[in-house]
């Protein structure tokens, strides 16, 4: 039973790094984005692409990483933001300028997600990558099982929750962006610049979900179609958790981590995703706000 | 007459789509509720099409043999059945809600495709799929040009009932409700019920796409099943013009047009082996047609033809 | 001698929310430093869309907007606190899910300490706010949240504040206690811009007022002379009966 728990933590470390940027989008772009998975993928080939440049991925301290790949990890963050943030400018900035429907920006989004799970396919092809073939040995805590690499993972999604945390109540910018998450409008006759908060979330949102991809890449492995995998999950935490609230969705995020992992353990491992849809149809008969949702 | 008989052969495929299409138009054009789950509901209905009309497998559930018509109502009615399913607990919720749901039973609807063997053969499908006109019409050519001619005519038959629904009171409460989300909610068991009508009668029109398939090429499995297909039927839509049904039917042909042509250019440009690359930029640029549109002629080449005064479109 | 220069001047204002429907049909109206003016009118005359015109959140078509002599003419609504003009919207003009003191944060754009010194005043101002400081806005009563609102305003130190309806659902009582504050923050050199229902109340303690109708000033006046008019008693409680009497 304590293995399950822990590789449903791991699982929902992955799930939390990338559902964290999908709600801030959520809440404050107001439509959820279905390119936010392949955010995920985007981050784990650049971050593969600075491993294969280096010619290593390294390795410290027992883990089967080390330089190489936490400066891939820093970089893939940075250009996975680029990239948002381009996107942003090119195509969501001027569909809102043209106050198009939500309808028309998740239409976008499913666009852009595709161009970029087949970019990664026109630049590396199908096949899975690695950024290192070294095996480590697990390590055996109290009867349960676990690699070093995703205590990795479950440290530096914990650490980013809370520094995103600290960054959401205490720093101008953070608060601002509840501001206008809530209220656009009251945001920019407090003074806020929404389009500069908008920016900001396109950055956190990319950068969190390249982070997930380069540790899905380190735990499991990279291919194209790893971040439109998490989508489903990524969406169904939203949902459980509930959609306007941040904290919901990590809620969410360690719950469908854990179904998952029951799944896998005692059903059937390739049903895995249909467990989330299952959870959703669940939250959404019985409290459609989800569990720390505010009524509408 | 390869020409002659490969142009028929895409105007078929062609038709499938533009029926996806118009059950796509339906539900987005005209009521304003998304469906990210195209494929999912196409699905359904290949693979009901395919157990109604399909021989009796002996590794696979069903087989029923019955004839294509049969299996082209069961579609549609088994189809619809799950939207009415999947829509119940989330259409009277906002956009956002439908939209997971249906990108979630899709996704279900592969996994079960791809994973319960006993019942649906995995990754081998269904086969031996009976072909109306097969027999009766000697050579293939002539059976495809037979099929074209009932793919052309169920099209027809859809799109003048669709246009008489949309015209009458209960097609203007459509518009009503597409207009505002909000306002709709106030509308309340109303709005809720022409909602969840649209979403199981466009689904309804999907399942009818897959069973249209299903019986074309006599063959069902998970590898026509990907979220690809709902793309290209968003992008027909828009493309062709959401909100008109005539639209539809032309945004499927030209975009199914452009697909089958860049494969032809691209495979002819690229060296051989290449074929991941080709079919990725094919959707690369399908993607930036969607998106182009979007930005620069979001009302498609076909635009609805507005009956709603102008007041009644102001944003809040 | 030349006449002063306005705080706050409209000039042939045409404004609205989607081309070819002005709300603002040619709108006209000063506040001079030091005032207290309100803005009166029938429901729908435009008082909302005069006032969020100048906080730049509905786009002007043609006329001037000046504050001090400047042209605010387009500038961005988050620009405005900057230049020193603080807006207080009639509806949702709190942040319901964030804390009374992050509310308040949020309006003063400057420096921490600053902020700090800036709050304490505004604890001083409205005493029960201090109480409720950790409480989420949304759990406030009617009143307490057009407390947060104003004071919200407040926080950047503006030298102008435009409110709409700020009485709106509040008891005479906590009207009452709310144009004091007015008065109040007055007297600490801010102009104030209020557009109101409650006739009585704001003129009560302005300077002057106008009467906007479809989009147009219809009349303006001192605070006397429109307590006293039959038109103004007209247009607004539709009888002869003047509201002073
Ligand atoms: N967001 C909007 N979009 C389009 N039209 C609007 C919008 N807000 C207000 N209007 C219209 O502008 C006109 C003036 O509205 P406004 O809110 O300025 O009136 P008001 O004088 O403040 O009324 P009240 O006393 O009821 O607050 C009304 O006809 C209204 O329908
Ligand atoms: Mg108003």
């Amino acid at each position: 039973m304590m293995q399950v728990i822990a590789d449903g933590l791991v699982a929902a470390s992955f799930i939390t790094l990338g559902v964290v940027g999908l709600s801030m989008i959520y809440n404050i772009l107001n439509f959820p984005t279905f390119a936010q998975g392949d955010h995920i993928a985007v981050g784990a080939y650049f971050a593969l692409g600075v491993v294969a440049l280096a010619g290593t991925a390294g390795s410290v301290a027992g883990l089967s990483f080390g330089w190489p790949l936490i400066l891939g990890l820093f970089c893939a963050a940075v250009l996975t933001a680029v990239v948002a943030l381009a996107l942003d400018r090119a195509i969501f900035a001027q569909l809102r300028r043209r106050d198009a429907s939500r309808i028309s920006l998740i239409m976008a989004s499913f666009g852009v997600a595709l161009m970029l799970r087949y970019m990664i396919v026109m630049a590396a092809g199908h096949d899975p990558h690695y950024y290192a073939f070294a095996i480590t040995p697990a390590l055996n805590l109290g009867g349960v099982r676990i690699q070093p690499n995703e205590l990795i993972s479950i440290a530096v999604t914990v650490a980013m929750v809370v520094g995103l945390h600290l960054f959401l109540t205490r720093t101008w910018l953070g608060r601002s962006m509840r501001a206008v998450s809530e209220n656009p409008t009251l945001a920019r006759v407090n003074g806020i610049d929404v389009g500069r908060v908008v920016r900001w979330t396109w950055i956190i949102g990319a950068g969190m979900a390249a982070v997930a991809g380069v540790l899905l890449g380190v735990v499991v492995q990279i291919h194209p179609f790893m971040g439109f995998e998490l989508l489903l999950p990524m969406f169904a935490a939203l949902i459980v958790g509930g959609m306007t609230n941040i904290y919901g969705a990590v809620l969410g995020a360690v719950l469908i981590g854990l179904a998952e992992a029951l799944t896998i353990r005692y059903l059937a491992p390739e049903y895995r995703q249909a467990v989330s849809f299952i959870a959703v149809f669940v939250v959404l008969m019985v409290r459609p706000q989800g569990i720390l949702g505010e009524k509408p | 007459m390869d020409v002659l008989s490969y142009l028929v052969f895409f105007l078929v495929v062609a038709g499938i789509y533009a029926v996806a299409t118009l059950g796509l138009n339906l539900q987005w054009g005209f009521t304003g509720i998304m469906n990210v789950g195209v494929v999912g509901f196409f699905g359904v209905g290949a693979y009901t099409a395919a157990y109604v009309t399909g021989p009796n497998y002996p590794d696979a559930f069903g087989g029923f043999g019955l004839h294509p018509l049969v299996g082209y109502l069961a579609a549609m009615v088994v189809s619809g059945a799950v939207a009415f399913v999947v829509g119940l607990p989330t259409i009277r919720l906002k956009h956002d809600f439908l939209a997971i749901g249906t990108f979630g039973i899709a996704i279900c609807i592969q996994l079960v495709a791809m994973n319960w063997k006993s019942a649906t053969r995995g990754f081998d499908g269904l086969h031996s799929l009976p072909k109306p006109f097969a027999a009766a019409a000697g050579s293939p050519f002539a059976a495809n040009l037979a099929y074209l001619v009932m793919v052309v005519a169920i099209i027809l038959l859809v799109t003048l009932a669709l246009e008489r629904m949309v015209r009458s009171p209960w097609g203007r409460m459509l518009r009503a409700v597409r207009e505002d989300e909000t306002a709709s909610a106030a509308l309340g068991k109303d709005a809720f019920r022409v909602r969840l009508q649209t979403f199981v009668m466009g689904s309804g029109l999907m399942g009818l796409s897959g069973a249209l398939y299903a019986n074309f090429t006599g063959f069902v499995s998970p590898q026509d099943l990907l979220p690809i297909f709902t793309f290209q039927v968003f992008v027909m839509l828009v493309v062709g013009g959401s909100g008109n049904n005539w639209g539809a039917i032309l945004g499927a042909v030209v975009i199914w047009g452009l697909w089958t042509a860049t494969e032809t250019v691209l495979s002819a440009l690229l060296p051989p082996g290449l074929q991941q690359q080709v079919a990725a930029v094919r959707i690369v640029m399908v993607g930036l047609i969607l998106v182009a549109m979007l930005l620069l002629r979001p009302q498609g080449l076909l635009p609805e033809r507005r009956n709603v005064s102008p007041e009644a479109r102001l944003k809040p | 001698m030349s006449a002063p220069v306005p705080h706050l001047a409209v000039d042939d204002l045409v404004a609205g929310y989607v081309p070819d429907v002005p709300i603002l049909r040619g709108m006209t109206l000063s506040v001079a430093t030091g005032e207290i003016v309100t803005v009166l009118g029938p429901n729908g005359a435009g008082k909302s869309t005069l006032v969020k015109a100048v906080a730049g959140l509905v786009p002007a078509r043609s006329g001037e907007i000046r504050v001090k002599g400047g042209s605010i003419r387009g500038l961005a609504t988050h620009r405005l606190v900057a230049a020193g003009v603080a807006y207080v919207p009639q509806t949702e003009n709190v942040f319901t899910r964030l804390s009374v003191e992050e509310n308040l944060e949020l309006g003063g754009l400057s420096a921490p300490a600053e902020v700090r010194a800036r709050m304490a005043e505004m604890y001083a101002l409205f005493p029960d706010l201090a109480r409720l400081r950790r409480l989420a806005a949304g759990r406030l009563s009617g009143g307490q949240r057009q407390m947060v609102a104003v004071a919200r305003a407040l926080m950047a130190r503006p030298h102008l504040i435009m409110l709409d309806e700020p009485s709106a659902g509040l008891s005479p009582k906590l009207t009452e206690m709310v144009f004091q504050k007015l008065e109040e923050v007055r007297r600490t050199g801010v102009t104030l811009l209020v557009v109101e229902q409650n006739a009585r109340a704001a003129l009560a303690i302005s300077d002057r007022g106008y009467v906007l109708a479809e989009g147009r000033q219809r009349f303006t006046g001192t605070a006397r002379e429109l307590l006293s008019s039959p038109e103004v008693g007209e247009l607004y409680l539709g009888t002869r009966t003047r509201l002073a009497s």
